[in-house]
């Protein structure tokens, strides 16, 4: 039987679907080229940067009409770092991992309390990088596979299913990091968590179809925000008391965002993009920024602002993946046949090129900020570092 | 250790287990592209960990272990979320098939592993890694850090399960 059964489960895979010689040569060219990269010490260490700042060439700019008039974006930030500072707060933490914890991929930052938040396999740990000590947060449970992790400020939040695919059981965890006290609630159906200070938004399946609810973390009191009926292509974005809940309009070829108040769940703004992809929904400083992928899989980097409703055209060299604090903008570009992030600074409509991660020789991955202006990424060197880089006070 | 040794236990890792991972991230995403970005991300990851492995069995089960990670991980992003949502809304969109559903059709062709691809996943995996991978029941349980006897209950409740499927669809599979 085991042999019949072997085969009936090969032939149920496309016969061409297979590790080709093409391909097995670019694996081994890319391992060549990762394994190559600066390996830092394992400790937290403060690592120098170069200063100086080159001014990268521009992207082409999308000739479609927009919805709203579009503008050179407000260039007003919050607080700017000298390129010195920068230099200064580089810093790469490993986390100390054996053989079986090599598996660890989404790693949070929680700056609050100075912890990077992981989750491995089916449990999920903190490492408090000054201390250099490791705690177990959340115990292995084997019926439950761990969906989504979420942690801010004093909330850790992970949904646990029975299937890694949408389920129709799937519990929602909230631990309060203050108290160590945890609850459950079961059959809640919830998935994308993103927790805003003591609020957390979420994607539910309820009998009525997917919809965007937003629960009080300390009164557990639930309110109905949308009712999907498309989807989208990014998840929901919530931060500074703003929700921003995406929906394709296929028909038509365009996305709406549509902008919540958390503070009474009340639909403060709507806005319709000119493309039915897009991703990475983000909101930072009172703008939204997102992805609009074309045909072509060509991203362009928009940004709106909240307080005119104009939106902008970012101009950005070629990238896959990106994340904004202000003025600051990480992007994942491409580098010698493998994609890195680099970091920017947003003059204008343009960006210029900063230096401030051009020690680092391995390949970055991952960027995304923390609210209080830390730059995240992973190292995808032997050590797995994770770097971190302080942005703005 | 030295480049070039590196450079050839890559290369025998590849051979030997490269076709089966793929086939096996292949049954789990249903994207080709998507199967080798995760095999090629598997093998990455073993020729920067090289010097951590001593025997010949950890290198099999650490392969594995990533690529069922990995796997897990495409479960988890939005990328495979909103396929999901898009599945879930499509009783009020206009009829149109997704990827994923052209790939369950062409299995149709083939009720066994159809009848296992609609076992819930923890018993579909192990499945897949008892029958096609020809992991021992050791071996699986260092893959998916559960217990052997956890990994025991779910192939007879997964065998059982996809028997009374296969019963229903008057398969004969014992």
């Amino acid at each position: 039987m085991r042999e019949d059964l072997k085969r009936k489960l090969d032939e149920s895979v496309p016969e061409d679907v297979t590790l080709s010689n093409a391909k097995k040569r670019q694996i081994m060219n890319a391992a060549q080229h990762q394994d190559s990269g600066w390996k830092p010490s394992r400790a937290p260490k403060m690592l120098p940067a170069l200063v100086g700042v080159a001014v990268i060439g521009l992207g082409g700019i999308l000739g479609y009409p927009y919805v709203s008039d579009w503008e050179e974006p407000d260039t007003s930030q919050e607080s700017e770092t000298p390129l010195w500072k920068l230099e200064e707060s580089l810093q790469g933490v490993v986390i100390p991992r054996t053989e079986y914890s090599v598996t660890i991929n989404e790693v949070y930052y929680n700056e609050q309390s100075g912890d990077l938040v992981y989750q491995d396999g089916n449990e999920i740990y903190s490492y408090n990088i000054e201390a250099e000590t490791e705690t177990l947060l959340v115990p292995a449970g084997e019926e439950k596979l761990i969906t989504d992790v979420v942690v801010e400020g004093g909330w850790l939040i992970w949904t646990g299913a029975a299937e890694a695919d949408m389920g129709d059981a799937s519990e929602l965890n909230i631990l309060n990091l203050s108290n160590d006290e945890t609850v459950t609630i079961s059959d809640l159906n919830a998935m994308s968590p993103v927790i805003d200070g003591d609020q957390l938004s979420y994607l539910s399946f309820g009998s009525g179809g997917p919809s965007y609810k937003l629960l009080d973390l300390d009164t557990l009191e639930e309110t109905a925000l949308y009712q999907s009926t498309e989807g989208a292509d990014s998840m929901q974005a919530f931060n500074d008391g703003l929700i921003v809940v995406p929906e394709r309009r296929e028909a038509i070829g365009i996305t709406e965002l549509l902008v919540y108040d958390a503070k009474d769940g009340a639909l403060v703004e709507e806005y319709k993009l000119p493309s039915k992809s897009v991703a990475n929904i983000q909101l930072d400083n009172n703008k939204i920024y997102a992805q609009l992928i074309d045909d072509d899989f060509r991203a362009t980097l928009i940004v709106i602002d909240l307080e005119t409703g104009i939106m902008s055209e970012i101009d950005a060299p070629e990238f896959s993946d990106y994340a904004v604090h202000g003025d600051y903008v990480a992007l994942s570009v491409p580098e010698g046949g493998a994609e890195t992030v680099k970091l920017f600074k947003r003059e204008g409509d343009s960006l210029s090129l900063l230096p401030a991660l051009d020690k680092i020789k391995e390949r970055l991955v991952k960027p995304r900020f923390t609210d209080e202006g830390t730059l995240v990424v992973d190292g995808e060197g032997v050590q797995r570092v994770i770097y971190l880089l302080k942005v703005s006070d | 250790m030295e480049k070039l040794e590196k450079d050839r236990l890559l290369t025998e890792a590849m051979d030997e287990y490269g076709h089966y991972l793929v086939r096996l991230a292949y049954s789990f995403v249903k994207e080709r592209t998507k199967a080798e970005d995760i095999v090629q991300d598997v093998f990455i990851r073993y020729y920067i960990n090289l010097e951590g492995f001593e025997g010949r069995s950890s290198v099999k089960t650490f392969l594995y272990r990533i690529t069922v990670n990995e796997c897990h991980n495409h479960f988890r992003s939005w990328a495979h979320r909103k396929i999901e949502l898009t599945n879930k809304l499509n009783p009020f969109l206009p009829n149109k098939g997704s990827a994923e559903e052209t790939a369950l059709a062409t299995e149709k062709n083939n009720e066994v592993a159809e009848a296992i691809s609609e076992l819930p996943l923890k018993y579909r995996e192990v499945i897949w890694l008892y029958y096609y991978a020809e992991l021992s029941v050791k071996e699986i349980s260092e893959v998916l850090k559960i217990s052997d006897n956890t990994v025991k209950t779910r192939l007879a409740r997964g065998r059982q399960q996809a028997g009374v499927k296969f019963t229903e669809e008057g398969i004969d599979h014992a």
